[in-house]
């Protein structure tokens, strides 16, 4: 029988209590970041232009053009397609909310209709993007579970926490979990893997962003679908911060209305 | 004219920042599938929108013109003109413009604030509506809104009498036949809520037929000759509601109509037999909606019409109520599955359709394929094939659409 002298147990129970105490401390902080990140200082709204190119397999590109306002981080967002011509006046509406569905209406001047559609189908491509409405929905903390991964990782020249955010069953997400890289100093995103419900990587998504005023602001994304050979290019222009836009800016009958210059 | 064209533009160019065009330029042509035979029947040649933006308003004019190869003529047409303000409420416009309400595609039947272009019925959207003279003023509350309409003229649908053309009234009678409307004012209103994952929305119209009725007839029993014709009185009850199951969409509208004669008088003349109309009879849409793998979206819809009540009762069987959506008039009762598919980076677009009457056989068979290589140009391709019972007759109306059965072929330049 092997004879355990009580400094050896005492050195084991340490161990084992701080390998234990390890790892709440990073489930926790893991939740810590995403939750400075999700807190971090955002302009309370923003208009700009936007150019959004699509590319495909063979490097066929398509390219649009679209005006776009968001308020409380994106919780509400407007956004008009401006070219090419024959999608010109289209325009879509999104606002969120914590105690029901998003509401998604679509502005389609061929048939003079505000059309309702539906924020469930999340996987659903945004006119034809690589980005799906789940995409540009934000987060909410208490639907995902968070680990810290990585503390001090370089992305373009970046230091990055790398955390893996897993949507709760609940949430019916297209992904399994994402693996994001937010910058250390100034907790914004800078790159994300996405992961189907079958575990494969499903989009790789970069963020580059500039400092304006106060804030981290995204002026280009680039989200790649690894499994179509797909990518998409937003690149953010133009922009205007906090100009008081107020909640009668985005209701359904500014839709019709194509913003001027 | 041109005159007071160049009148107007001029000040506006002082601003022309604020002046902004779009529009198109749309050549095509049909060719039937038996024959190979071009239709004899105008099209869209294109299409002008000239708008011009101060403070909260807007002033909006969109012309068209419609073309025929036979001949190489074109009409142009002022299809909407329009000023809309923008106050903090909601909108109010007043001119000549298109209004569009129902949430189902294609076929509405609460929406009959405009009439229908039959050259155009194959068309969705606003391309098929005749623009009227009206004032909306639309005023939205937190989760509600509520449209008001007023047209002071009455804007019958554009029919078709030409052989080419399948779907036309077995008459058409001169001016004389037809009698004026004493009072062409119209008016309507609607109402929409939002709820969580519906919008809910009652509607009402009140104006006259879009279609002629006739009332009087020459009394030639067992035949009757229709003599005169009015546009009945019609008031329509509507109720529209889109709903949202997880990845299904649900839109359905159900309309009331209740028609009578405004012409119909007392007479004592017995070579003639008039008829007091009064009609009541209900159309309904019916669809589902389902964005399914590679984001295709499918769509299947039920449209029917049912006649409740006819006066004089022994003339129900030749009822034909003159308002709602065209198609429902034509088929009774028909079931539509569509799809619309983008591929290769949203160049080609696909949008099968499958119509099937289910009163009698017959059945149409669609295809339109978009082809955009370029930004702003699309080469449009479109395939309708109608098949018939030939048991049921000549006058059977899937007969007379088989020689309707075309392929069009078309390219649209966008700016």
């Amino acid at each position: 029988m092997l004879n355990i002298n009580y400094t050896t147990k005492l050195v084991l129970s340490l161990v084992i209590i701080i390998t234990f105490l390890s790892q709440k401390i990073s489930a926790q902080t893991g939740m810590d970041i995403a939750k400075l990140s999700y807190d971090r200082p955002e302009p309370n709204d923003m208009t700009s232009d936007l150019s959004m190119v699509l590319t495909d397999s063979k490097g066929r590109t398509r390219e649009s053009t679209l005006h776009v306002m968001t308020q409380s981080g994106g919780e509400k967002q407007i956004i008009w397609f401006l070219a090419p011509a024959d999608d010109r006046g289209v325009s879509f509406l999104k606002i969120e909310y914590d105690d029901k569905d998003d509401e998604m209406r679509l502005w389609l001047p061929a048939f003079k209709k505000i059309r309702r559609i539906s924020s469930k189908k999340k996987s659903e491509a945004f006119m034809g993007s690589d980005m799906s409405y789940e995409d540009m929905t934000n987060r909410d903390l208490e639907d995902n579970e968070y680990t810290l991964l990585e503390t001090n990782e370089i992305v373009n020249e970046i230091n990055c926490y790398v955390i893996k955010t897993k949507p709760k069953k609940e949430l019916r997400s297209e992904y399994s979990h994402h693996i994001s890289w937010i910058a250390t100093d100034g907790l914004y995103p800078v790159k994300e893997e996405s992961y189907d419900r079958s575990g494969k990587l499903l989009k790789k998504k970069m963020f580059f962003s500039t400092r304006i005023d106060d804030y981290f602001i995204l002026t280009e994304l680039y989200v790649e679908n690894a499994q179509r050979n797909h990518n998409t290019r937003l690149t953010f222009q133009n922009v205007i911060l906090n100009t008081s836009l107020g909640d009668s800016e985005f209701q359904e009958k500014n839709l019709k209305r194509i913003p001027r210059d | 004219m041109i005159r007071y064209f160049l009148l107007f533009i001029i000040p506006i160019s002082i601003t022309f920042s604020q002046l902004h065009f779009s529009g198109f330029v749309n050549p095509s042509q049909m060719y039937g599938l038996k024959n190979g035979d071009t239709f004899n029947l105008p099209f869209r040649f294109g299409e002008l929108e000239a708008g011009y933006s101060f403070t909260n308003s807007e002033f909006k004019i969109i012309g068209a013109a419609e073309h025929r190869w036979t001949n190489m003529t074109t009409d142009f047409e002022i299809r909407e003109a329009y000023w809309i303000w923008y106050p903090s409420f909601g909108d109010i416009s007043i001119g000549k413009q298109i209004h569009a309400w129902g949430y189902a595609d294609a076929s509405n039947p609460t929406d009959n604030i405009n009439a229908y272009d039959y050259y155009y019925l194959f068309l969705t959207g606003i391309d098929r509506k005749i623009g009227s003279y009206s004032a909306s003023i639309r005023y939205y509350g937190e989760n509600w809104q509520v449209q008001g309409i007023i047209q002071t003229e009455h804007q019958p649908n554009r029919l078709v009498f030409e052989d080419d053309f399948p779907i036309q009234p077995p008459i058409n009678p001169p001016s004389s036949a037809i009698d004026d409307i004493d009072d062409e004012l119209e008016f309507g209103f609607r109402t929409q809520f939002s709820f969580d994952n519906s919008d809910l929305s009652i509607s009402y119209f009140h104006g006259h037929e879009r279609m002629l009725s006739a009332y009087t007839f020459n009394n030639s029993l067992p035949y009757l000759t229709p003599i005169q014709f009015e546009y009945r009185k019609s008031d329509i009850l509507g109720i529209d509601m889109v709903n949202l199951f997880g990845d299904f969409i649900f839109r359905n509208e159900i309309a009331f109509f209740t028609t009578k004669s405004d012409k119909y008088h007392s007479s004592a003349d017995i070579s003639i037999l008039m008829f007091n109309w009064t009609g009541k009879y209900i159309q309904y849409v019916s669809q589902v909606e389902y964005t399914g793998f590679s984001d295709i979206l499918i769509a299947a819809q039920f449209l029917g019409n049912h006649t409740i009540e006819v006066k004089p009762t022994f003339m129900e069987d030749f009822f034909q109520g003159g308002m709602g959506t065209p198609f429902a008039n034509i088929f009774e009762n028909a079931f539509l599955i569509s799809a619309a598919i983008d591929l290769f980076n949203n160049m080609l677009e696909i949008k099968p359709l499958i119509l099937v009457n289910l009163e009698d056989k017959g059945y149409m068979t669609g295809c339109e394929l978009n082809y955009s290589p370029i930004d702003n140009w699309i080469l449009e391709t479109t395939l309708n094939n109608f098949v018939g019972d030939d048991e049921l007759g000549d006058n059977y109306i899937f007969n007379q659409l088989e020689d309707f059965s075309h392929i069009k072929i078309g390219i649209k330049y966008s700016f």
